[in-house]
């Protein structure tokens, strides 16, 4: 039978351990969390896949995902398929589609244009205009 | 016995020696050669090789490291960017081309800090006018924050919309920004800059470079001789005046004679000329300086950006002008096109990269000494001055005041974790009228040895939040005005 003192000690027991976590959680342990996460997902999950996830509200067409990483291994320094994505590799992708050449249309298919580094393909910035 | 004399006219003296051909040197040489006799012979020293845009696009940052190497000293504390090759640090400039402001030239009377310039603005304004002119300038075309005789050779680059909010907000205040990036195409083959925005390598040859543009000077001029790969050691110096240009090539020895010598290094190699020459009168080496710049990252609601057509579209004057200049440093704003891009969904155009670049008050401690090695300046760095200090301290209260005609969703200042440059390295030689404060006079001409000029940057004796290059290119032109009677009826 659960008594009042009995009740007391069972949370006291279970409640330490997040009272003494939530003590010692600070940013860094934050990141090293996040980090984790990250690994295990690159590591269980292709980046095309984790793209394709990053924008599920988008249609992205299949082989220029493959396409994209694809060029990713060729011109993106330090790319692994099985490392978490650089944060910029989300906003290069959409750089690297006709996406933004559609006014950034959320209907639309998303088809991979050409990997987007000035050094690599040069005057191919899909935002700047040269309207007066 | 003498070493070998390379590359002798043929009476075996030159008119007019130049060691270095980057901005510096190249626009002296430009306004010295339409001055100069059909008999004139000059010769220009280059330590770096000419290398094309096409070796320089493939070989990305070989010549940044190789300038790396160039000196000793503590790259943590500090690292100074720039370029040993033909061309100098054109080949990885910005191409950001603001004048000075005419205060910029008399802090010490304006806000009693720093010191005056010997020159005024109003000296420089028309050889603005003409470096602009070369270059291809493109600039506003409704105002500018300083006075102009002429008006910019190319128009405007588009603004971005958050451009158009801060011009409407600060007309007097906000500008596009002027660049060497041209906005239409030039005949001689620089196209029309397509916001690429990595103007280091411009990959289309786009943005002025003495490559691109000023090549015709060294290679189609009957004229001039250019060395590359020539590293100057010292000159030689007897009763006030240079006789001779001492200078590797190959693995051997060489000296070569000039009427007139010019030093067109950078403010690195040119006080460590001097002192290697035993040219030591007055602060040379003393006040190496530069700008330091803080990013500010702005999450905007509901405006959309990255409409521009260059990568950095305006200028911001809100914290360069006024009181606050005698207490803590002034800061230029650039406003940036580059598309960095917001990763949320519906707002990825809704960030802007404000740069803001602040002055600093030049410090004799920082400074160029002789190295070990005959060719290796060693570079002393401490920290900058508690001026700019206070100025980077104020950017934080400062920031309402700047962005109140954005739409702001929230804001973060980038604290660099690693020591960083602007590209800019200042000072060093610096001009004045008093020998002892000073290394060269109002004309670069040295106080002492009369026939030695020392050309660019490391002449400032104060700087600017702006981009020097212009000024750079500016004072080498008057130079040549002054040493050879202005052909515009100035006494020379």
């Amino acid at each position: 039978m659960m008594t009042r003192r009995r009740f007391i000690g069972i949370a006291a027991l279970c409640g330490a351990p997040i009272a003494a976590g939530s003590l010692v959680w600070s940013e860094p342990v934050e990141w090293l969390y996040s980090r984790t996460a990250q690994r295990i997902r690159a590591f269980l999950q292709s980046p095309e896949e984790r793209l394709r996830a990053h924008f599920d509200y988008l249609e992205l067409d299949p082989d220029s995902v493959r396409s994209y990483f694809a060029d990713c291994g060729r011109y993106r320094h330090g790319f692994s398929r099985r490392l978490p994505l650089a944060p910029d590799v989300y906003t290069n992708y959409l750089l690297s589609t006709d996406f933004f050449r559609h006014g950034g249309d959320e209907s639309r298919r998303v088809r991979y244009v050409g990997y987007y580094d000035p050094a690599v393909t040069p005057c191919n910035n899909p935002l700047a205009r040269f309207d007066s | 016995m003498d070493p070998a004399i390379a590359a002798s006219p043929r009476d075996g003296t030159f008119d007019l020696i130049l060691v270095g051909s980057g901005f510096a040197s190249s626009f002296f040489l430009h306004r010295y050669l339409r001055r100069a006799d059909v008999s004139a012979r000059v010769l220009v020293l280059e330590r770096g090789e000419l290398h094309d845009h096409r070796w320089q696009l493939t070989h990305r940052d070989e010549l940044g490291r190789e300038a790396s190497r160039s000196y000793s000293g503590d790259r943590s504390t500090k690292p100074w960017v720039f370029r040993l090759a033909f061309g100098g640090s054109s080949n990885c400039w910005w191409a950001c081309t603001p004048r000075f402001l005419p205060e910029d030239f008399r802090l010490e009377s304006t806000y009693g800090v720093g010191r005056d310039w010997p020159v005024s603005y109003d000296d420089l304004e028309e050889y603005y006018c003409d470096a602009e002119d070369i270059m291809a300038v493109s600039g506003p075309a409704d105002g500018s924050p300083y006075p102009r005789s002429r008006p910019y050779p190319q128009p405007p680059h588009r603004f971005s919309d958050p451009d158009r909010l801060f011009k409407q907000r600060f007309p007097d205040r906000f500008f596009n920004q002027p660049t060497a990036r041209p906005s239409r195409a030039l005949d001689y083959g620089r196209p029309r800059c397509c916001a690429s925005s990595v103007c280091s390598r411009c990959p289309i040859d786009s943005k002025f470079t003495i490559l691109n543009s000023l090549t015709h000077l060294y290679q189609s001029d009957p004229r001039v001789t250019l060395l590359t790969g020539a590293t100057v050691t010292s000159l030689d110096v007897a009763n006030n005046t240079v006789t001779g240009v001492r200078y590797e090539l190959a693995g051997a020895d060489h000296v070569a004679r000039a009427d007139l010598v010019g030093l067109g290094a950078n403010a690195i190699f040119n006080p460590f000329l001097l002192l290697r020459s035993g040219i030591t009168d007055g602060m040379v080496g003393q006040g190496l300086v530069e700008q330091v710049s803080r990013d500010v990252i702005v999450d905007l609601d509901g405006v959309d950006n990255f409409q521009g057509s260059t990568s950095i579209t305006g200028l911001g004057y809100m914290l360069y002008q006024g009181a606050h200049r005698r207490d803590r440093a002034a800061a230029l704003m650039e406003s940036w096109n580059a598309p960095l891009l917001r990763d949320q969904r519906g707002k990825w155009r809704q960030r802007i990269k404000l740069t803001f670049i602040y002055e600093d008050l030049p410090k004799p401690e920082n400074r160029v000494v002789l190295g070990a090695d005959r060719t290796k300046p060693d570079v002393q760095y401490g920290a900058p001055s508690p001026y700019l200090r206070r100025g980077l301290d104020a950017l934080e209260q400062s920031l309402p005041l700047v962005l109140e005609p954005l739409p702001v969703e929230r804001y973060s200042i980038v604290h660099p974790t690693t020591a960083s440059s602007e590209g800019h390295n200042l000072g060093t030689t610096p001009m004045g009228d008093e020998p002892t404060r000073s290394v060269v006079d109002r004309h670069l001409l040295h106080h002492r040895v009369r026939n030695l000029l020392v050309l660019g940057g490391s002449v400032f004796p104060t700087i600017s939040p702006a981009n020097p290059t212009l000024t750079i290119c500016a004072l080498s032109l008057w130079a040549v005005d002054r040493l050879m009677g202005s052909s515009r009826g100035r006494p020379s």
